[in-house]
């Protein structure tokens, strides 16, 4: 599976990066022109030269961010198209004077402007909005066709690539008579105008009523591209009127160059911005599922989700006992959403999962909805597992405490039984004994008397093993008394002094007490059998509903939790929900710790 | 005139020695309960000297009893005994009605008598 994976990852990496050589021609140009300088305006008006042969490259940066971000939509690589388009038109600086590569480039020059409108009519959505918008692109296409045929075939002196009157005419000239040739471009130039007019109108509508969330990224390209749009439709009208009627609707002067400079310098970065402001939404939605904290869910998932997609209403679904339900719990109807909205469904072997409720707009983008269905069904996977691990985590602690509960059960019915069965036999042994020692009387013959009162020492002293062994399955003071006494009782027996600090009122749950006494008597068994310790201090105390005690010996120290002894009793603080810890103590030994949880 | 003793246990077997013991020792038992109820009631009619009463029964401690017989005073004397030791019930064999306590191992008559006083 991975190596697939990674080599396809690779592959996108790489084409991602050699795109960006797309960028060596428009610079190339740029230079060539900035280089040579012949071009008529170069000299005229140096400023506007220099950022209006940088807009190409501009144009193609944002076409190729646009491209990356996102990939699979038309507008990054047209908008990498209009900034080579941008150049062509100055092909006859470069190309020979008299063929027809100077006319061919500037006949395709023109299609930046349907392009452009398209791009910021269609940004962020790559997706025309509405007729208005795909009227005004379609015709702008087709009066640069018209134009760009004009260019070829009927190109009037003064009209051609360098617009100077003394240019060669097109060698695929066809229409050589002056006016009509005239006529034709300047009735085209002034047509485009009033398109451009509605595209910038259109940039605008849409500009006012964005949505708050699409604003931040859509409003500098649809700003600067009304601007640019207004620009270019004023430039049209303008140089229909003052050239076919000698009446300049646009004085001359440096007002109007000032706006006209400004727009042409805004519009393209303004594309610039609103492009780079773009997220790119799979990287997003990785981040969603790589992020440090792992992929999130519920609402969490739909949150991120939403950043990610810039879907401010994206809303997740699960099935319900009643249909579906959101990630708050309450039902949503699939059938019922507005038009506007989208539903995708999931399933997992043919039973649906999860819906993702979304604009309806995402559908123009099947990557994007595939990306989207993989975050979420990697989501929803993601808390199945997680669900169904909690749930066997759940089974297995549930487990370990059952065994731990009918481990002391079964200590408890061997204790009863060595207390009722053996401990008893014994007992009546002894108290047989001593009226066979009394019947006997003193004068009685004393090897047997001897042997009477060592039979009855021996006796004793089983009752009191068989009384120990008991006792350390299951301390009767622990049942009676309650942990407090019951510690109190230990340290008493141990064989080296043990200093106590018990502050433990009442009961706890037997669970807890039973488990705090079994630590305590192993911690202390084991002080006394290898800790080489002369003395041990037992504390205790509850507080926060937590049971805290500690067995701190002056001892040799070393003890570590690998050993089975500790192992058993870390098994066995962790079937109550509690921890165990061994550290050195500061002066030398060992502290045992251990915290249980108690509040009932 | 012997001292009259109610000996209350659940163990028959260590109720038929301890009978045998204690009367070769000087006792008179004069009655045997099998648990802690049977035991007041017995000691409610015969009102013995001491009773010994196991601090493990069947239906209620030794130390319900031995403060049912205090109550009552049906019995001058009240022991307590078990197959455990004293520490085992910490403060409460203390704390009880009783007046002595003596482990079962170690029972004798001499050992009844330091108890009852």
């Amino acid at each position: 599976m991975t190596g697939p994976v990674r080599g396809r990852t690779a592959a996108r990496h790489w084409t991602a990066t050699a795109r960006w050589l797309l960028l060596v021609p428009p610079i190339a140009m740029a230079y060539a022109m900035l280089a040579l300088g012949t071009h008529p305006t170069a000299a005229e008006n140096p400023l506007p030269y220099i950022t209006d042969t940088l807009t190409g490259i501009v144009l193609t940066v944002a076409g190729l961010l646009l491209w990356s971000r996102r990939p699979g939509r038309r507008t990054g690589p047209l908008l990498v198209a209009a900034g080579w388009l941008w150049y062509v038109g100055d092909a006859f600086i470069v190309a020979p004077s008299g063929t027809l590569a100077p006319y061919l480039g500037f006949a395709l020059h023109g299609f930046y402007d349907p392009i452009l409108a398209l791009v910021v009519l269609s940004f962020p959505d790559d997706r025309l909005p509405g007729r208005a918008e795909r009227w005004c692109v379609g015709a702008l296409t087709a009066l640069t066709v018209a134009l760009a045929t004009v260019r070829l075939f009927a190109t009037p002196p003064g009209f051609g690539p360098g617009y100077a009157p003394s240019d060669p005419s097109s060698p695929l000239l066809v229409i050589d008579n002056v006016d009509t040739a005239l006529g034709l471009n300047l009735f085209l130039r002034f047509l485009i105008g009033p398109v451009m007019f509605g595209v910038a109108a259109l940039a605008v509508r849409r500009l006012v009523t964005l949505r708050p969330s699409a604003r931040y990224v859509a409003a500098p390209v649809l700003a600067g591209g009304a601007a640019w749009t207004t620009f270019i439709a004023f430039g049209s009208i303008d140089g229909f009127l003052s050239y076919a009627l000698g009446i300049p609707i646009l004085a001359d002067g440096d007002v109007w160059n000032s706006i006209g400079y400004a727009t042409r310098v805004l519009g393209p970065l303004g594309i610039l911005l609103g492009v780079s402001r773009l997220r790119d939404r799979t990287s997003s939605v990785v981040e969603i599922v790589a992020g440090p904290l792992g992929a999130p869910q519920g609402s969490d998932l739909e949150g991120a989700l939403r950043q990610a997609f810039d879907d401010s209403s994206l809303q997740l679904a699960y099935p319900s006992a009643t249909g579906w339900a959101g990630a708050d719990g309450q039902p949503v109807d699939l059938d019922g959403l507005p038009p506007s909205r989208a539903a995708t469904i999931l399933d997992s072997g043919g039973v649906p999962s999860a819906a993702i409720i979304h604009d309806e707009v995402l559908l123009d983008d099947p990557t994007l909805v595939r990306t989207l269905t993989a975050v979420v069904r990697l989501a929803v996977d993601n808390e199945r597992l997680q669900a169904d691990l909690r749930t066997q985590l759940e089974e297995v602690r549930a487990s370990r405490a059952r065994i731990v509960e009918a481990a002391d059960a079964e200590r408890r019915r061997v204790e009863r039984d060595l207390h009722d069965g053996a401990q008893q036999r014994l007992v009546a042994l002894a108290v047989s004994l001593r009226t066979i020692r009394v019947r006997l009387g003193p004068d009685a013959n004393p090897a047997a008397l001897a042997e009477l009162d060592a039979a009855a020492v021996e006796v004793k002293a089983a009752i009191d093993e068989l009384r120990e062994l008991a006792h350390g399955l299951d301390p009767a003071i622990l049942r009676e008394a309650g942990l407090g006494p019951a510690l109190q009782s230990l340290a008493d027996r141990s064989p080296i002094p043990v200093r106590t600090d018990l502050q433990i009122d009442g009961r706890l749950p037997a669970r807890v007490e039973t488990t705090a006494w079994f630590v305590s008597a192993e911690a202390l068994a084991n002080v006394a059998k290898h800790a080489q310790a002369t003395t041990a201090t037992l504390t205790a105390r509850v507080a926060d509903g937590w049971l805290r005690l500690s067995v701190a010996d002056n001892g040799v120290g070393g003890a570590d939790l690998s050993g089975s002894g500790l192992r058993g009793l870390v098994d066995r603080v962790a079937a109550t929900d509690g921890m165990l810890t061994v550290q050195p103590a500061p002066g030398g030994g060992t502290v045992l710790a251990v915290a249980i949880p108690c509040a009932s | 005139m012997r001292t009259t003793l109610l000996l209350v246990d659940d163990h028959a077997g260590f109720r038929a020695r301890a009978r045998v013991m204690l009367e070769a020792e000087g006792f008179d038992v004069v009655g045997e309960a099998a648990d802690g109820r049977s035991g007041l009631a017995m000691a409610e009619r015969l009102h013995p000297d001491v009773a010994l009463v196991d601090v493990q029964l069947p239906d209620i401690s030794g130390f319900e009893v031995a403060a049912g017989l205090r109550t009552s005073d049906s019995a001058r004397r009240i022991i307590l005994i078990s197959g455990r030791d004293e520490a085992e019930y910490g403060e409460r064999a203390a704390r009880s009605s009783a007046d002595g306590f003596i482990a079962k191992a170690d029972l004798s008559g001499d050992m009844v008598r330091a108890a009852s006083g």
